[in-house]
């Protein structure tokens, strides 16, 4: 275990996980900058943030994940980047658990318009494993 | 873990690190509110507002001056108590189905009766009969009753404003164009929910489906007629997102049956099985 834990945290590990989940994040951001009003009515569907805020988080939210996503893949201040990034996606999926235990029927709006998929175990499962991917990216470098 | 590992909490690193963080968050808020200050001067339609404003639910019975509250059942509607509504039955009667016509001898009947006794005045008692072959009508179910029905609910109708907001109806509202043939009804659900039934005549548009392709929106054929989209009623969102679909397709009378098929299934309404309308 221990050295799968110092394998996890070699640098060619740790990089290959940042660019993982910086990838992601570039992705996700982009996606909803393509249309954010979209991004803001599947806000609106999660029915979590109170209707007044939603906006702001649709204005704000995609810039962040673009810098975070920016700092993971380039390597800038990227434990700061794994950080955001797992709390984002502890957000993201808990988020997203909440609408699938309400039964509520939409796309997630992860990543805007691009491969919306449904709000279902599989999308859980995803934000699951993209969870752990960016807890793996926030590690310090261990040699 | 590992003793020979460097402390997990370095109170100098984590508090860069707590700076980085910060710092990633509050650049990136500003760029949203700089990027979304930037389109609302030049493009307000690309930009978002500032505060979203709680979306005035524009309900039917606060845009329409006919009043819903009248009974839901077909009735012909009585022309004034004068002589004019004599003939109110006997124009009724031609297109009530066969099954009704002894309802309309009945009719004739009691008018001819209510007449020889001469209580009051002379239109009076074929108003008062009236409502007899219309609701024997609705009760038969039967396609010229339908069209009985039709003819008797289509003056009985809301009017709907164009509006690039879809309307929600009610339930009484649904029924009044149901009964008109008035309206078409796209339900939004799944084909498979639609298969385990469906509000009679409603056309399937799944709104997954006009999501991957908005042209399927485009190709919506309402016949001239309002549309109605519906789903499971409660949380579903699938009418209200396939009438915003709608209205971008160009269509400026959608309205939302919001009660869903489940509404429709509870009030005893017409509902059909399987793949077909």
């Amino acid at each position: 275990m221990n050295a799968l834990l110092r394998w996890l945290a070699t640098p060619a590990v740790l990089r290959i996980t940042r660019v993982t989940i910086g990838v992601v994040f570039l992705v996700a951001a982009l996606g909803k900058l393509g249309d954010l009003a979209w991004f803001a009515q599947q806000l609106h569907n999660y029915r979590i943030a109170p209707s007044w805020s939603e906006n702001v988080f649709a204005i704000v939210m995609p810039w962040i994940e673009l810098l975070t996503g920016l700092a993971l893949v380039l390597g800038i201040r990227a434990r700061a980047g794994g950080a955001i990034a797992l709390a984002l996606m502890i957000v993201f999926t808990l988020a997203v658990a909440a609408a699938w235990a309400r039964g509520l029927d939409f796309r997630c709006g992860c990543f805007g318009k691009i491969g919306a998929a449904g709000i279902g175990a599989r999308k859980f499962a995803e934000n699951v494993v993209l969870t752990l991917i960016a807890a793996l990216a926030v590690r310090r470098e261990r040699g | 873990m590992n003793e020979s590992m460097p402390p997990t909490s370095n109170p100098d690193r984590d508090s860069l690190r707590l700076r980085h963080v910060l710092a990633i968050v509050l650049v990136g808020a500003a760029l949203g509110v700089g990027f979304n200050a930037l389109q609302l001067s030049a493009n307000p339609s690309r930009a978002l507002p500032w505060v979203k404003s709680e979306r005035r639910v524009v309900t039917l019975e606060s845009l329409s001056h006919t009043p819903l509250a009248t009974p839901a059942t077909p009735a012909v509607t009585p022309a004034s108590p004068d002589g004019d509504s004599v003939p109110a039955p006997d124009a009724a009667a031609p297109a009530v189905a066969d099954t009704a016509k002894r309802d309309t001898s009945h009719v004739r009947a009691a008018h001819a009766k209510g007449a020889a006794k001469g209580h009051g005045k002379p239109g009076t008692p074929a108003t008062a009969t009236t409502p007899a072959p219309a609701r024997s009508a609705s009760a038969a179910g039967s396609a010229p009753a339908a069209s009985a029905g039709a003819a008797a609910a289509a003056a009985d109708l809301p009017v709907i404003p164009d509006s690039r907001e879809p309307i929600e109806v009610s339930l009484d509202a649904a029924q009044k164009f149901h009964a008109a043939g008035a309206a078409l009804f796209l339900d939004a659900r799944s084909a498979q929910d639609y298969a385990e039934g469906h509000i009679a005549g409603a056309v399937n548009l799944p709104f997954d489906d006009v999501f991957k392709n908005p042209a399927l929106a485009k190709a919506v054929d309402a016949k001239g007629r309002v549309i109605i989209t519906y789903c499971s009623g409660g949380d579903c969102d699938l009418s209200r997102s396939l009438a915003f679909s709608l209205i971008d397709a160009g269509f400026r009378k959608v309205l939302v049956f919001t009660a869903g098929e489940p509404g429709w299934v509870s009030a005893g309404r017409p509902v059909h099985r399987g793949a077909q309308p």
